[in-house]
C-alpha cells in the first residue's frame, strides 16, 4: 500500500472522495473529459510540482470551491502497478491513471480504500 | 547540422520510447529544440511536432496520451518556477526555463495546458560562446561549433546524461559486460588464442576429459553444413563410429587448425578469422597442402564472426561463430551433467564471449540503437574527444599528480598542460582560451606525437591583448634557451592565437606495437620536469616588465 495525494479544491475533493475519480468529470468553462486522475506519491519526488502547489492553483483558478484541498488515498501496490508506464516509472513518484493504465482498477477498488481530505 | 527531419525523428523516438520517464522525455525535448524553436500541439491522443519557422507541411503527429502530454507541460512549468518563482501556472504561461550549467542554456517557453488546450512552443535564446575556433594546435577548447548557440552547456547536459540514469546503458553493461575469464586472459578477439581454445576442446586427448564429446558434436554441424560433395564422411557414418587415431594440430604448415583421423580416414582443416582478413592467397596455398600431404577431399572450414566477407577461395566451407555458439550450447544443454564443472565454466564463459562479441543479439542491436537515438551527441563528443589517452601520455600525467611542484590546467587525449604551481600566484588572468582559468595564457605542454614520441614544449595562448601578447611571445622566443626551452632552428611562427616559443623536444620515442614501460616513461619525464623547473624560475622576472605595463583591453 502507498498513500498517494491529488491536488484540487475543497468540492472536487469531496466530489471525488464520495465517488471516486470521474474521467467523464468536465472543468467548468471547459469542454474536454477529464480522462485521467493524475497523483503522486506521498513521499515524492514531486518533479511535476507538489500536491500543495496544484492545489492553490486550482482554487485560486475556482474561487467559488471551498479552497485548496488535497485528497490523500492508501492504494495497493498492485493497483498502483497497472498505473506505471515508461512514462511514468515509479522513481519519478508520478502515478498517473488513465483508462486502460489502472483508473479501471481504481474505480473498481474505490470504496475499500482509505482516504481522507487533508488541507491545501 | 541536423535537419528538421532528423530532429523530427530523434523526437519521435523519445516520445514513443522514453528511456526515463517525462522528466527525461522533457529534457530530451530541451536538447533537442533546434534553434528556429519548436511547437507541440496536443490533439486527442497524439502530439503535431512542427517547427516554428517551418511551414505546416513539416508537422508531424506522433502518439501520445494527453496524460503525458499534461504532465511534460506540467514539467515545463515547475522548470520555469524553478527559474523564475511563480512566473507561470501549471496551466498555462509563459516564461524561461534554463537548462544545463556553465553556462546554462535558456529557453523561452508559451504553453496551456487544460484538458481541452495543451500546447507547447520552445524556442533557445543565445548565450555567448567561448571564443573561437581559430587555432592552429592545442586541444579542442569546448566551443560552438558552426555557431549553434548554447552548445557549451548543451554539450555538458549531453554528456551528463549519458552517464547519468542511463537504464539502457547500465542494461547494456550488464548484458555484456559480466566477468569472462577469455577477456580477463584478454583474448576476446585475439585469433591465435580462440584456435588454442577450439583445439583444446577438439582434441579428445585433452585434458577436459570430455574424450570426443565436443570434437563429434562440432564435425556433425559441419558435415551437416558442408553440401554432400564435400563431406569426406556422412553424418550418418559420423553418429555410428567410434573415431580411431584422432590428432588435432595447430599451425600445421600455418593452417589454424588440422584435424586428422586415421579411422575413418578423413581430414578437416579450419581457418580461423576473428579480425583479419585473408591475405597472399593463403586458402588456396593452405588447400594445396592439405591435398599434397593428406587427402584430395578434406573438409576445408573458415571460421568467422557472422556477416564477415566469404571465403576467397570456394573449397573452403564457410562456418560462422554463431554455428559454433549453437552447437557447443546444445552440447552443453544436453551433457552439462556429465561434463567437469571447471570445463563446464570455462565453455559457458566461451559462449558469452562468442555471444557477445561475434553474434548478433537482438536485445543489444535493441539496446545500442536505443542509446545512440537518446544519446547521439554525447556519442559523437565522446568518439571525438574520448579516446583514451595513451599509456605513455597516462603515465606522464601520473609524474604530473605525483610531483607536488606542478599545475595541471588541463589534459587532452594528446596534450597535458601545465606550468609550476609557483607560478598561480604570478600569473595574471589575461588568458581568452580558457574562461575556468585565465591564467593559462602561458603553458607547458607534454605533447604525444603521431610518430610515436612524446615532446615537451612552450606554448602562449590566446591573450586580450594582442600587443602585448606579440610581445611576450617574441621575448621568450628571443630569450627562451637560457630556460631550457628548445632552440628551433626553422623558427618559430607568430600568430595572435597559440604560439609555440619553444622547439618542440623528444623526451622518449618508441617502435611501433613497443611502448616503452611505465618506469622507463616516468624517468624520461621526470628528467625533463626536473631538468627544467629550476631554470623556469627566471620566467616571471622576464615578462614582469612586460604585464606590469599591459593596458586592460578595451
Amino acid at each position: 500500500m502507498a498513500i498517494l495525494l491529488h491536488g484540487t479544491t475543497l468540492l472536487r475533493a469531496k466530489r471525488i472522495l464520495a465517488q471516486g475519480p470521474d474521467p467523464d468529470f468536465v472543468e467548468p468553462g471547459d469542454v474536454a473529459r477529464a480522462e485521467g486522475f493524475s497523483t503522486c506519491l506521498e513521499g515524492g519526488p514531486f518533479p511535476l510540482g507538489t500536491p500543495g502547489e496544484y492545489a492553490r492553483r486550482k482554487a485560486a483558478l475556482f474561487p467559488n470551491e471551498g479552497g485548496p484541498a488535497i485528497l490523500a488515498v492508501d492504494v495497493p501496490d498492485d493497483i498502483i502497478a497497472s498505473a506505471v508506464s515508461e512514462y511514468f516509472p515509479l522513481s519519478q513518484g508520478i502515478v498517473q491513471f488513465d483508462e486502460g493504465a489502472g483508473l479501471e482498477e481504481l474505480r473498481a477498488g474505490w470504496s475499500t480504500l482509505r482516504k481522507e481530505i487533508r488541507q491545501g | 547540422m541536423n535537419t528538421t527531419a532528423q530532429i523530427t525523428e530523434v523526437l519521435r523516438t523519445a516520445l514513443e520510447h522514453p528511456s526515463r520517464g517525462v522528466v527525461g522525455l522533457v529534457d530530451d525535448l530541451l536538447r533537442l529544440c533546434p534553434e528556429q524553436g519548436l511547437r507541440l500541439d496536443g490533439q486527442a491522443d497524439r502530439c503535431r511536432i512542427s517547427f516554428l519557422t517551418g511551414d505546416s507541411e513539416e508537422a508531424t503527429d506522433v502518439p501520445l496520451r494527453q496524460s503525458v502530454f499534461r504532465a511534460i507541460l506540467a514539467r515545463i512549468a515547475v522548470l520555469c518556477n524553478e527559474r523564475t518563482p511563480d512566473s507561470v501556472s501549471p496551466y498555462g504561461g509563459q516564461g524561461e526555463l534554463s537548462a544545463g550549467a556553465n553556462p546554462p542554456a535558456v529557453f523561452r517557453v508559451s504553453f496551456a495546458n487544460t484538458p481541452a488546450v495543451h500546447k507547447l512552443e520552445l524556442t533557445t535564446e543565445a548565450v555567448p560562446v567561448e571564443g573561437d575556433r581559430a587555432h592552429e594546435e592545442g586541444p579542442i577548447p569546448m566551443t560552438a561549433k558552426q555557431g549553434k548557440p548554447a552548445i557549451v552547456s548543451a554539450e555538458e547536459r549531453e554528456l551528463e546524461k549519458f552517464v547519468v540514469h542511463n537504464e539502457d546503458l547500465l542494461a547494456l553493461e550488464s548484458r555484456i559486460g559480466r566477468f569472462n575469464i577469455f577477456d580477463a586472459l584478454g583474448i576476446a578477439r585475439v585469433e591465435i588464442r580462440h584456435s588454442n581454445f577450439l583445439a583444446f576442446i577438439l582434441d579428445p586427448a585433452e585434458s577436459h576429459g570430455q574424450g570426443q564429446l565436443f570434437l563429434k558434436a562440432i564435425l556433425m554441424d559441419l558435415l551437416k553444413t558442408a553440401p554432400a560433395g564435400s563431406r569426406p564422411l556422412s553424418p550418418i557414418e559420423l553418429d555410428g563410429t567410434d573415431l580411431r587415431g584422432v590428432e588435432v594440430r595447430r599451425e600445421w604448415e600455418h593452417i589454424d587448425i588440422l584435424i586428422t583421423c586415421q579411422q575413418p580416414p578423413f581430414v578437416v582443416a579450419i581457418e580461423n578469422k576473428v579480425d583479419a582478413h585473408e591475405h597472399s592467397d593463403q586458402l588456396r596455398r593452405y588447400k594445396e597442402k592439405v591435398r599434397q600431404h593428406h587427402s584430395e577431399d578434406g573438409l576445408l572450414v573458415y571460421l568467422t564472426p557472422p556477416d564477415a566477407r566469404d571465403p576467397t577461395d570456394s573449397d573452403w566451407m564457410p562456418y560462422s561463430y554463431a554455428d559454433l555458439f549453437c552447437v557447443l550450447t546444445r552440447v552443453l544443454a544436453t551433457y552439462r551433467k556429465a561434463i567437469g564443472e571447471d570445463v563446464l565454466v570455462f565453455v559457458d564463459h566461451y559462449l558469452s564471449l562468442i555471444g557477445t562479441r561475434f553474434m548478433n543479439d537482438d536485445k543489444i542491436d535493441e539496446l545500442c540503437r536505443r542509446i545512440y537515438t537518446n544519446h547521439r551527441q554525447a556519442l559523437e563528443l565522446i568518439i571525438e574527444r574520448g579516446r583514451p589517452a595513451s599509456g605513455v601520455l597516462a603515465e606522464a600525467a601520473t609524474v604530473l599528480q605525483e610531483d607536488t611542484r606542478w599545475h595541471v590546467f588541463y589534459q587532452t587525449s594528446k596534450e597535458i598542460f601545465f606550468v609550476p604551481k609557483a607560478w598561480l600566484e604570478w600569473l595574471p588572468e589575461l588568458g581568452l582560451d580558457r574562461k575556468g582559468d585565465r591564467r593559462s595564457w602561458i603553458v607547458l605542454c607534454l605533447q604525444l606525437s603521431d610518430e610515436r614520441w612524446l615532446g615537451f614544449l612552450v606554448q602562449v595562448r590566446r591573450m586580450e591583448d594582442v600587443t602585448k601578447r606579440r610581445e611576450i611571445v617574441e621575448k621568450l622566443i628571443a630569450e627562451g634557451q637560457k630556460f631550457g626551452f628548445k632552440y628551433n632552428k626553422k623558427g618559430q611562427k607568430v600568430t595572435d592565437f597559440y604560439t609555440a616559443v619553444s622547439g618542440r623536444e623528444r623526451i622518449i620515442k618508441w617502435a611501433e606495437d613497443n611502448e616503452p614501460d611505465s618506469d622507463t616513461i616516468r624517468a624520461a619525464v621526470k628528467e625533463k620536469l626536473d631538468d627544467i623547473y629550476p631554470k623556469l624560475a627566471g620566467i616571471p622576472p622576464l615578462l614582469e616588465p612586460l604585464l606590469s605595463l599591459t593596458e586592460p583591453a578595451k
